[in-house]
C-alpha cells in the first residue's frame, strides 16, 4: 500500500521537525507570504492535480472574481497543512484522500461542509460517506480509487469467477509465482482486506448509516478468524508470501513472472509501459463465500477550517467542484473514476482499465476514517503475515491482533 | 602601544574592514527582513529577543575589545538557535498533550465542535446569497430561491418578499431598492458580519450561509460560557469543558471529537514510566541498543583499521584504485543502500540468500535480523573508519615503530603494545561520537528492518532500538502525539549523555596513561 507508507515517512519528517517547532507559534517569523494579499483563495495540493486544478480554477476566476492560487506539496502535505492550520495560517482549501478526514476533523482543523440533498444524490455515496465524519460532511469527493484484479491474458486468458479458480489458472500458467499480492514481512492490511472481507470479517461495526463502532471490532469475528486461517492456507500453499513486498508486486508482473497481480489503477503505468496484454477485473471472492470487497480510496477537497476566504472557499468546494466538467479533467489526469455519477459515465465509456477497477469497486467499503482505524494496520497486517508464514495458526493470529487493536482502542 | 593594538584587533587592511562591513550588513538585512513578520504577527517578545541578538553581535563587532568574543559569538548564536533551542522546546513539549486531537487553542476547539451542529433542514430551500447594506448600515441578506426564482430579504425579523430587485443571468440579486449590494469581495472580507446575523425562518431553524449560497437549516449547538460547556439541543448531549486534559465530555465520560492543547503537567513522563508496554520491553531493547550501537563500531572499525592498514604498507601497489572502491559505499546515499540491502536479504528473491544458497528468513528470527542490520550497518559505516584510521596511520610518529623493532618487537607485538594505543588516543573521540551515532540509528533498522521481527501482538520488535521503538509508541502508524515523544526523547537524550560522559570520562583516564 504505497499511499500509506508515503504518509508515514512525512509524518516521520514533521514530526521530527515538529517537535522542534512546536511551541514557537509566537515568535516564528512567518513565511506565510500569502497573508499579504487580500481576496485570493488559496488551494494546496500534491504534484498529480496541482498542474490540473490550475488549468481549472481559471472559469471560477472569471465567474466569481477572485484570483485563485494552487500551490503545489510534494509528499508531506497532509503534515503540511495540519502544521499550517493549527496555527491559523495555510491555505483556504485542501485537495487530499478521505481518510485523513477523521484525524482532520477531530483536529478541528477543517469546516464542516453542507451538502443539499440533490448534490449529494448526484455523488457516489460510498464516497460520501467517506468523508462523513460523526454525522458530518467535511470535504467533497471527486475520484475513486480501488483496488482490482490485473490479469496478463497471455497468461491467463480467462477472467476468474472465484479465487479458487484464480489459484489453479495461476498454478496452469506454469509462471513463477501464482499471484503477486503485496504482503511482506509486516503484513498489509490494505491489500488483506478484500479477502478478509470476503471471508465474512470486519474491521468496525457499521451500524448501517456509513457511521462506525470503533469498539466494535471484529478481526477475531468468526468470519475473520476463518479468513486469517484463510491466510495461514494460501501462506501454506504458496500462493501468499510475505517476501512479496512493495518493491516487487509490480515488477513481477511485468516480467511475466505472474498471470495474476492484486493492486490499484497506479500499478497501471508501468504495465502499459511494459506493453502487456492484460484487463483489470473484479478480486474475486472465495467459492460460497461473499464478494472481495477493497477498501474504497476517495479523493476530495476540503475547507480549512481557519480560511480566510471562506465564502470563496465554500462556494468552490460546494458548487464549482461538483461540475462536470471538472471532475472528468481531474479523472483524466489522474487515471481515476470521478465521484459524480454523471462525470463518471462519460469518463467510463469506452475505457476498460476504468470499468474494470470500478466493476471491482462495485462492493467496496470506504477506508474507515475514524482514527480508531490507526489502531488497525499494524496489529492486522502483523497477523495477516504471522498467518502466511505459519508462524502462528489463523485463529491465534486473529484474536491477537483483535486483542492489541481493543487495547489501542479504549 | 595604542598602534600596535589598532594593529592586532581591528580591521587594519582595506579588505578586512570591506568583508566586515558587507557581513554586519548583511546581519542587518536579515534582522529587518525577519522583523516585519514578527511586527505584523504582534510577537514583541520575538521582536525583542531578536533586537537584543542584533545588538550584541554589533556591539562585539564594531569595537575592538573582547576579541575572544568575536571568535565565539557566531558559534554560541548557532549553537543556541539549532541545538539549545530545540532541545529546550521538545522538553516544553513533554509537559503538554500536543498531538492529534489536542492542536488547536480552546476557542478553535469550540468553534469546531459548533460548527458541526449545523445541519441543513431536510428539503429545507436552498438560496443564491447577496448581502445588501441599508443606508443605516443594516445589513440584510438577499436571497434568490434556487427553485423558483423567487426573491427574498432576510433580516432578524425573519423572511419577507422582496420586490423589484434586479439579477444577473444566474438569479443573484445583483441591485434592490433601499440597499447597496455588495461584491463577492466586499462579502469575502466581512463574512463575520454576515454570519452574526441570525435570520429565523421558524422556531428553530434559519438561514445559514455557505459561500455564496444559503440555505435554510438548524443550529443544534451553542456554547455557553457561564458553565463552559457545549450543549446539543437535538441529542439533548452537553458536554463540559475539562480543562485538564483539554477535553469536552459528557458526564459519562464521551468526549467531543475536538480537544484542544493545554499543560499537562508531567503526565508524558508518567506514562512513559507506568506504560507496561514501555516498561517491559524496555532492558531487553536497551541490551540489544547498546550491542548494535558497540558492534557497529567493533566491526567498522576492525574493518576500517584492517584494509587501512592493508593499504598503508610501503610496498603496497594500486592504492589508489582500492581506496576509491573502498569509499564507493560512504559516497553513496545511505537511504537508498539501506532499502538495497533490505531487498538483498529477502528470503525467496534476495540476492544473499541466493548468492550463497541459503534459506534463511532473514527478518523471522530475532538473530538473524539482529545480523542482518550489523552486516548492512557495517558495510556502511566502514570506509568511514578506513579513512580515518588511514589518516591516524600515516600521523603515527615513525621513530617509536622504530624504536619497537630494534627492541625485537614482532608484528602483532608492536601493533598490540604501540601502534593501536597510539592511534587511539586519536580515535576514541571519534569512536564514541560514531558510537552515539549508531545509538540512535533510526535510518538504519527502520529502513532494513522496520525492527522486525514481530510476532502478532508484540509492541516491540528484535531489532528494535530505543529510538524507533519510542517513535512507533508516540506516533502509531499515522496519528501523533508529540507530548508523549518528546517525553521519550528526552528519556533516550538523558541515556545518550549519560553514556557520552562516562565514556569521554574513560577516554581522558586513558589518554593520561598514554602520554
Amino acid at each position: 500500500m504505497r499511499r500509506r507508507t508515503l504518509g508515514i515517512t512525512a509524518v516521520s519528517a514533521a514530526a521530527l521537525g515538529a517537535a522542534a517547532a512546536c511551541g514557537s507559534d509566537d515568535d516564528s517569523p512567518s513565511d506565510d507570504s500569502t497573508q499579504s494579499f487580500s481576496g485570493e483563495l488559496v488551494i494546496w495540493a500534491d504534484e498529480t492535480r496541482t498542474p490540473v486544478l490550475k488549468e481549472f480554477v481559471k472559469n471560477f476566476e472569471d465567474s466569481v472574481g477572485v484570483k485563485v492560487t494552487v500551490e503545489e506539496h510534494v509528499e508531506s502535505l497532509r503534515e503540511d497543512f495540519l502544521t499550517a492550520a493549527e496555527q491559523g495560517q495555510g491555505p483556504d482549501i485542501i485537495v487530499g484522500a478521505h481518510d485523513w478526514s477523521g484525524q482532520y476533523a477531530a483536529d478541528g482543523v477543517i469546516a464542516p461542509i453542507t451538502l443539499s440533498a440533490d448534490q449529494q444524490a448526484a455523488l457516489n455515496e460510498a464516497s460520501v460517506k467517506a468523508f462523513t465524519v460523526d454525522g458530518n460532511l467535511y470535504g467533497v469527493p471527486y475520484a475513486l480509487e480501488n483496488l482490482g484484479l490485473i490479469r496478463n491474458t497471455d497468461l491467463a486468458p480467462e477472467a476468474p469467477a472465484t479465487f479458487e479458480e484464480l489459484i489453479s489458472a495461476g498454478e496452469a500458467a506454469g509462471t513463477q509465482e501464482v499471484l503477486t499480492m503485496e504482503v511482506g514481512v509486516d503484513g498489509n492490511a490494505y491489500s488483506a482486506y478484500p479477502l478478509f472481507a470476503s471471508m465474512g470479517g470486519y474491521l468496525f461495526k457499521d451500524d448501517g448509516t456509513g457511521t462506525l463502532d470503533p469498539n466494535d471490532v471484529g478481526v477475531d469475528s468468526e468470519g475473520g478468524i476463518a479468513a486469517f486461517e484463510k491466510f495461514a492456507e494460501l501462506g501454506e500453499a504458496g500462493v501468499l508470501k510475505t517476501t512479496i513486498d512493495s518493491s516487487n508486486t509490480i515488477p513481477f508482473f511485468v516480467d511475466g513472472k505472474t498471470a495474476f497481480m492484486i493492486s490499484g489503477p497506479w500499478a497501471l503505468t508501468d504495465v502499459q509501459g511494459a506493453g502487456l496484454n492484460y484487463e483489470v477485473t473484479a478480486i474475486p471472492g472465495f467459492e460460497g463465500e461473499g464478494p472481495a470487497s477493497p477498501f474504497l480510496g476517495v479523493q476530495g477537497f476540503y475547507v480549512s477550517a481557519t480560511a480566510k476566504n471562506a465564502v470563496f472557499a465554500q462556494e468552490f468546494v460546494t458548487n464549482y467542484v461538483l461540475t462536470e466538467d471538472l471532475q472528468v479533467s481531474l479523472a483524466e489526469a489522474g487515471g481515476r473514476l470521478p465521484a459524480l455519477t454523471t462525470a463518471a459515465e462519460v469518463f467510463s465509456e469506452g475505457n476498460e482499465d476504468v470499468q474494470g477497477f470500478a466493476a471491482a469497486g462495485e462492493n467496496a467499503v470506504p477506508m474507515p476514517n475514524i482514527p480508531a482505524m490507526n489502531a488497525v494496520w499494524e496489529p492486522f497486517g502483523r497477523a495477516q503475515a504471522d498467518a502466511v508464514d505459519g508462524v502462528s495458526t489463523g485463529e491465534e493470529a486473529a484474536t491477537t491482533a483483535a486483542q492489541s487493536i481493543r487495547d489501542a482502542v479504549s | 602601544m595604542l598602534d600596535q593594538r589598532s594593529r592586532t584587533a581591528g580591521s587594519t587592511t582595506a579588505a578586512g574592514l570591506i568583508v566586515k562591513i558587507g557581513v554586519l550588513a548583511v546581519v542587518a538585512a536579515l534582522a529587518v527582513w525577519a522583523a516585519l513578520p514578527l511586527i505584523a504577527a504582534g510577537a514583541w517578545w520575538g521582536l525583542a529577543l531578536e533586537a537584543a541578538v542584533v545588538a550584541v553581535v554589533f556591539y562585539v563587532y564594531l569595537q575592538r575589545r573582547a576579541v575572544q568574543l568575536k571568535y565565539l559569538i557566531p558559534g554560541t548564536l548557532l549553537l543556541i538557535a539549532f541545538q539549545i533551542l530545540p532541545v529546550i522546546l521538545t522538553i516544553g513539549t513533554s509537559f503538554s498533550n500536543y498531538g492529534d486531537g489536542h492542536r488547536v487553542d480552546k476557542d478553535q476547539a469550540i468553534n469546531a465542535i459548533v460548527a458541526a451542529g449545523v445541519q441543513q433542514t431536510p428539503g429545507g430551500t436552498t438560496y443564491l446569497l447577496a448581502v445588501g447594506e441599508s443606508a443605516a448600515g443594516e445589513l440584510t441578506l438577499l436571497l434568490t430561491d434556487n427553485a423558483d426564482g423567487s426573491t427574498w430579504a432576510g433580516t432578524e425579523a425573519g423572511l419577507t418578499e422582496l420586490e423589484g430587485a434586479t439579477q444577473d443571468e444566474s438569479g443573484r440579486i445583483t441591485a434592490a431598492p433601499d440597499y447597496t449590494v455588495w461584491d463577492f469581495a466586499e462579502l469575502n472580507e466581512r463574512l463575520s458580519e454576515v454570519t452574526e446575523l441570525a435570520v429565523p425562518t421558524g422556531e428553530e431553524t434559519g438561514i445559514k450561509v455557505q459561500g455564496l449560497s444559503a440555505f435554510e437549516g438548524v443550529s443544534t449547538r451553542s456554547y455557553d460560557e457561564a458553565c463552559d460547556c457545549i450543549t446539543d439541543s437535538a441529542t439533548g448531549t452537553t458536554w463540559y469543558a475539562d480543562d485538564e486534559t483539554g477535553t469536552f465530555v459528557t458526564d459519562d465520560g464521551r468526549a467531543a471529537l475536538v480537544g484542544w492543547r493545554v499543560n499537562i503537567g508531567a503526565d508524558n513522563y508518567l506514562a512513559v514510566i507506568t506504560d507496561p508496554d514501555i516498561r517491559g520491553p524496555f532492558l531487553g531493547v536497551f541490551t540489544w541498543n547498546i550491542m548494535f550501537a558497540a558492534g557497529s563500531v567493533l566491526f567498522t572499525f576492525a574493518i576500517g583499521l584492517g584494509t587501512a592498514m592493508a593499504l598503508n604498507r610501503p610496498g603496497m601497489r594500486g592504492t589508489k584504485v582500492y581506496r576509491a572502491f573502498m569509499i564507493l559505499p560512504y559516497a553513496m546515499p545511505s537511504f537508498a543502500m539501506l532499502l538495497v540491502w533490505a531487498q538483498m536479504f529477502n528470503r525467496d528473491f534476495g540476492l544473499v540468500n541466493d548468492l550463497f544458497n541459503l534459506n534463511v528468513n532473514w527478518y523471522g528470527g530475532t538473530w538473524s535480523a539482529r545480523a542482518m542490520v550489523l552486516i548492512a550497518n557495517t558495510w556502511l559505516g566502514w570506509p568511514y573508519m578506513f579513512l580515518i584510521s588511514l589518516g591516524a596511520l600515516q600521523a603515527l610518529p615513525s621513530d617509536s615503530l622504530e624504536a619497537a623493532k630494534i627492541d625485537g618487537a614482532t608484528g602483532v607485538t608492536a601493533f598490540r603494545k604501540i601502534t593501536l594505543p597510539l592511534l587511539l588516543i586519536a580515535l576514541t573521540p571519534l569512536l564514541i561520537s560514531s558510537f552515539a551515532f549508531n545509538f540512535n540509528n533510526f535510518n538504519a533498522i527502520e529502513l532494513l528492518s522496520g525492527g522486525n521481527p514481530f510476532k502478532a501482538g508484540d509492541a516491540v520488535g528484535g531489532t528494535d532500538l530505543l529510538i524507533t521503538y519510542a517513535f512507533r509508541q508516540a506516533f502509531g502508524s499515522s496519528s501523533a502525539d508529540y507530548g508523549f515523544a518528546s517525553a521519550i526523547s528526552v528519556f533516550i537524550f538523558l541515556i545518550v549523555a549519560t553514556i557520552s560522559a562516562v565514556m569521554f570520562r574513560f577516554t581522558r583516564n586513558q589518554e593520561d596513561v598514554y602520554s
